[in-house]
């Protein structure tokens, strides 16, 4: 049975805008850093999604601003109410995506709002789309901030969607990193490079909100079955113009073309979201591009990499926390749950466990790290049950009492990392090389019960009636409800 | 005149002056294609007035320089091989 979703972008604008969470700019803006500066502002400020009408140099097109870049919206595209707590917004993507894979459907180009315009060839020009100037001192325009880029397997067929960004370079290129251990640079990086060969790619912009969030999760069930999980039917998908590859058809633009083996051309600096432009400019993998084609009025959807928290922080924390969960609770660990803070741009995952035995915070971080979902972050903290994870001031009360600088703080030296961490060396960067850290703030299970401390709060030092009563009462105190 | 920028990888006082030195310029003529960038020939100069165009350098992670510099375009460079055009 389907679940509730939204089948296109625009279905999700008219969702965002009856939810209260869409602000509508009828004035012109500047699809240089204007654009930007306001995407940034409202994600900084968890604000409602700026859905812009009317763009300087490009009439006819549209933009969707921050889109999913807070937990209203995420619940919204998940078809929940947008108050709807984190942990249930985790549980009904957990649930979803726990069952049998859904096969995508092809539909015919007719039935296709994608293909409504198709530009071939020598007509090709980037530039022709509003590809904002995202952040004052980015290396070029980035029209893929909030994108998939659908890439496939050459001897398997496997297929894969994910985020890789991509800056127009000029009228036919694209240029952005392919990080080696991502999935599409293993495929590129050992298959379509020791060939010789073009792979071929379709850059997805505004796409379906939860064909979006299975482009960011790590899960190891393709994408397109992902979406359908989620979707509770097949996700509708349309041959591209120039490749065998599918595409959702209801997107609002495609870009089609070949990443090529042994070139690299200049890409970056870009605001990242690590919050910071730490990459440099430097040789990355080039996308020459065959074909454009869109919808009637095309909607571009613009991110803004920074501070938190943009769509990249929360959704790669949301779908990163929730993989690891299925992961940990797979090898039979007796974890409570698994949060990683978007504030952390996906850096520090929370671990709530069930000190069972000795050693628990070792094997769950060993576990996480050693998996792909590795390079990605490099902070685990470890807390028992009695701690809610979601509540930032339990963590940090946690964090700061149990935690012994001695022997609570485990480092692990040359792990995998990405060229993109601000506290990594310029040496370490250039390899992609990192260290890790496990915070354990599990009381040792050697400490007698005499000897171990008690947590003092309201839920934990007074009897229940007394907490009861204190409740009941509590108006009449005079504080009010 | 046409205003273009660059981003130098090191510092501008290691950049090569007055030979033909290869970068990327990105065009910042307003409009449409705006930032376009290309891998050119050049000649530079940290002197404004040198050459017939100007050119306003940038570090590695962006950062503006503020102090603009002049460059003549010998020749646009594609990078792109033939086959892949």
């Amino acid at each position: 049975m389907a679940n509730k979703y939204y089948k296109d972008n625009r279905e999700f604008i008219k969702g965002l805008d009856e939810a209260g969470l869409l602000v509508t700019v009828e004035q012109e803006v500047d699809w240089d850093l204007e654009m930007g500066a306001v995407v940034r502002r409202v994600c900084e400020m968890k604000g409602p999604a700026p859905y812009f009408r009317n763009i300087k140099d490009y009439p006819g097109f549209e933009a969707l601003g921050a889109p999913l870049a807070t937990h209203s919206k995420l619940a919204l595209a998940l078809g929940l109410a947008p108050d709807t707590p984190i942990p249930d917004i985790g549980r009904s993507y957990t649930e979803r995506t726990g069952g049998t894979p859904i096969d995508p459907v092809e539909v015919s180009r007719a039935s296709a709002p994608c293909k409504q315009n198709v530009i071939l060839g020598d007509d090709v020009d980037l530039f022709d789309l509003p590809g904002p100037m995202v952040h004052d001192g980015d290396g070029g325009r980035y029209l893929a901030t909030w994108h998939m880029v659908v890439s496939r397997e050459p001897d398997s067929g496997d297929i894969n969607w994910g985020m890789y960004r991509q800056m127009v370079f000029d009228e036919k290129t694209m240029v952005g990193p392919v990080l080696p251990f991502s999935d599409m640079g293993k495929m590129f990086c050992n298959k379509y490079v020791p060939r010789n060969q073009p792979m071929p790619f379709a850059t997805v912009i505004g796409m379906d909100p939860l064909s979006g969030i299975a482009a960011c999760a790590p899960s190891p069930i393709p994408e397109d079955q992902f979406t359908g999980m989620m979707m509770g039917e097949p996700v509708e998908l349309v041959k591209c113009e120039t490749s065998d590859l599918m595409v959702p058809a209801h997107a609002e633009i495609v870009i089609e073309g070949e990443v090529l083996p042994g070139i690299n051309m200049l890409e970056a600096p870009f605001g990242e979201y690590t919050g910071y432009r730490t990459s440099p400019r430097e040789p990355r993998a080039v996308y020459r591009v065959k074909a454009i084609t869109y919808r009637d009025r095309p909607i571009l959807a613009v991110s803004n990499m920074g501070i938190p928290t943009d769509e990249g922080q929360l959704l790669r924390s949301f779908s990163l926390g929730l993989e690891m969960e299925k992961l940990l609770r797979s090898q039979g660990i007796p974890i409570t749950g698994v949060y990683m803070l978007p504030e952390s741009t996906h850096h520090l995952v929370v671990v709530g466990t069930r000190p069972a035995y000795a050693g628990i915070a070792s094997q769950i971080a060993q576990l996480v790290f050693g998996s792909k979902l590795g390079p990605w972050f490099h902070q685990v903290m470890v807390v028992d049950n009695t701690t809610d994870i979601y509540n930032v001031n339990e963590v940090i009360h946690a964090f700061s009492t149990r935690c012994d600088p001695a022997n609570g703080i485990h480092i692990y030296r040359n792990s995998a990392g990405t060229p993109l961490n601000p506290y990594s060396s310029p040496a370490d960067r250039k390899v992609g090389r990192g260290s890790k850290v496990l915070f354990d703030c599990l009381f040792p299970l050697d400490w007698s019960r005499a000897d171990t401390p008690i947590l003092v709060s309201f839920a934990t030092a007074y009897p229940k009636e007394v907490q009861e009563r204190v409740l009941e009462q509590w108006s009449n105190y005079g504080f009010g409800e | 005149m046409i205003e273009y920028d660059t981003f130098f990888m090191g510092e501008p006082s290691d950049v090569l002056q007055d030979e033909v030195t290869e970068i990327v310029i990105r065009d910042l003529t307003p409009g449409r294609h705006k930032y376009r960038c290309a891998y050119a020939e050049v000649r530079l100069s940290s002197d404004a007035d040198k050459y017939p165009h100007r050119l306003w350098p940038r570090l590695g992670r962006g950062q503006w320089v503020g102090e603009a510099w002049s460059v003549e375009v010998v020749r646009e460079v594609n990078k792109i091989p033939e086959a892949w055009r």
